[in-house]
Formats: structure tokens, sequence, C-alpha cells
């Protein structure tokens, strides 16, 4: 279980109101490409992020996948970039 | 690896964790966390010790965010909701900024993040819940991991330094030019570290 939730106070009631240089904000662009349910999206944005990743279909193949195949293609993308998966869904 | 679905928050009441769902915050989520949009809202479902009008979220338009970020893939929202239904937390992000630590990685920003009102210290004299701010930011480096960056989180504290140095946050020398406030960063091997101790790897 989360030991951060054990503090005796929330010291973070609000964040915001000052903005990145636009120079570090990459995601400032609209695309109108990208996919609107959320798994899509998911998978589009961790392809963006990662281009050099040799995948054998495009983008536009999205639509044509099952979730269960997105989820394994997502599962393919972090092995082979040696991200461990979460041990429990629940932070 | 799916991504973390829900966080643990600290009930004052009972005196125990429980779970709060992440859900993507859409248009009728975000208009609960407006002041001006319809009543009730989370500004108006408590009594409140102080003046809620002097919170610096008090005029936030959650619904013009959205509709600010809606075309770009790498900006997202999410709300915590606890069994009740009631959000308990909010937050809008961006994946894929530059690192300031780093300027060869990314990271993720944090936009926008606010408790609700009932869970803070500053308006209420027993919260409902605590944690509600540190889970989102749990989740944002769970995020910042899931899109592979490493877990590196950054944003600008303009209040709680401490908080943030404190959990590792670094001084950077990023600013921003109009308020002058200095961006901090988790760096990955601190995030990496952070959620181990979470539980989370």
């Amino acid at each position: 279980m989360a030991k951060f939730t054990q503090h005796s106070n929330d010291s973070i009631s609000v964040v915001g109101g000052s903005d990145l240089p636009n120079a570090m904000d990459p995601t400032s662009c609209d695309d109108f490409g990208a996919p609107a349910n959320d798994l899509d999206r998911r998978l589009y944005l961790l392809m963006k992020l990662n281009p050099d990743i040799d995948l054998s279909f495009r983008l536009d193949d999205l639509a044509a996948m099952d979730d269960s195949t997105k989820k394994m293609l997502i599962g393919d993308i972090h092995s082979l970039l040696h991200v461990a998966p979460l041990k429990s869904s629940t932070l | 690896m799916d991504p973390a679905k829900s966080v643990w928050l600290y009930e004052c009441q009972t005196g125990k964790n429980v779970q709060a769902a992440v859900e993507p915050l859409n248009r009728e989520s975000a208009k609960w966390l407006c002041s001006d949009w319809f009543e009730p809202n989370w500004w108006t479902i408590s009594d409140f010790l102080n003046l809620p009008e002097e919170q610096p979220d008090f005029h936030w338009d959650w619904v013009a965010l959205l509709s600010r970020d809606q075309n770009k893939p790498g900006r997202r929202a999410v709300c915590l909701r606890t069994a009740d239904g009631i959000i308990q937390g909010a937050m809008v992000y961006r994946i894929g900024v530059t690192s300031a630590l780093d300027a060869t990685k990314n990271a993720t920003f944090f936009d926008r993040i606010a408790t609700a009102p009932s869970n803070r210290e500053e308006l209420v004299s027993t919260p409902v819940f605590r944690g509600v701010g540190e889970a989102l930011l749990r989740y944002a480096v769970a995020e910042s991991w899931f899109y592979t960056l490493g877990g590196r989180v950054n944003l600008f504290p303009v209040v709680n330094v401490e908080f943030y140095v404190n959990r590792n946050f670094r001084r950077t020398s990023v600013t921003d030019p109009e308020t002058n406030d200095i961006l901090y960063e988790l760096s990955a091997e601190d995030a990496e570290s952070w959620l181990r101790d979470c539980g989370g790897l």
C-alpha cells in the first residue's frame, strides 16, 4: 500500500499559473490526426514519442486493431525499451 | 503494461486508506470543478471556514482548458473520483515536454493541479481526504514512466517549494519569463526510486 497517503497533511492543494517556454513544449501543436479514444490515443502518443522504434505497422492501422492487440503492442514497446511494468494498478 | 487505474487516499474520518479511481476529465466533470458553471459544484458542497473565493483556482475554467487541449494528444486531464461519486482532485498535464535537467530527454509537465476545496487544510477544519495532491503527483510520475519518459516530471511549485525539494525535486535554470517562477524537476533516478517506494515497481 502506498505510504505517501499516510502524511498528516497534503501540501499540494493547487499548482498552476506559470508556463513553460515554447521551445520546451512540443505538446502545444494541434494534431488533428490523433485518435479520440483513450487507448488509441495512448498508443498513438507512445509511438510518437518513440519514433525510432521499428514496428511493422502504420498509425493508420490502429482503427483496425482490437483492444487486446493494442495492449500487446504497448507491452512490446515497453519490452523493447526495457520499461518495467507497474506492479500494481493502484498507486 | 496498463496505466495506473486508481490511487490511495487517506480518509480522515475513518483513518483508513481508500481507493479513488483515476478517470479522464471530461467536460461534464470539468464543469463540476468550476465555480461559475452551475450549482452544486465542488466549491459549494461544503461549509468552509475561510473564503474559497481567495483560492488561486476559484476562477479557473476547466472546461476552457479541455477545449484548449482537445486536439493536442500530449496534453491530458484526469480526475480522482471516490466511491461516493465525488471528484477529490483533478490535474491537467503535458506528456513529452523537454526535460530541464537533461535536454536530450522528455518529461511530463504539471499544468494544473487542484484538490477539492473540502480537502484543503486552509479552508476546512478537517479535510475529508488527505494526500490527494500527492496522489496526483504519483500518478503523473507513473504516466511519465508509462510513456517511456523515465518518470521525469517538472512543475512550477509557486508555493511550498520545500515540499518538492524534500521529495528530491531539483531546481532548474528554467523560469517563466512572465512570473519569474522557477521550474523544479524530479530526475528519472529519483522518480524510479519514488515509484518503488509507493509500490508501483
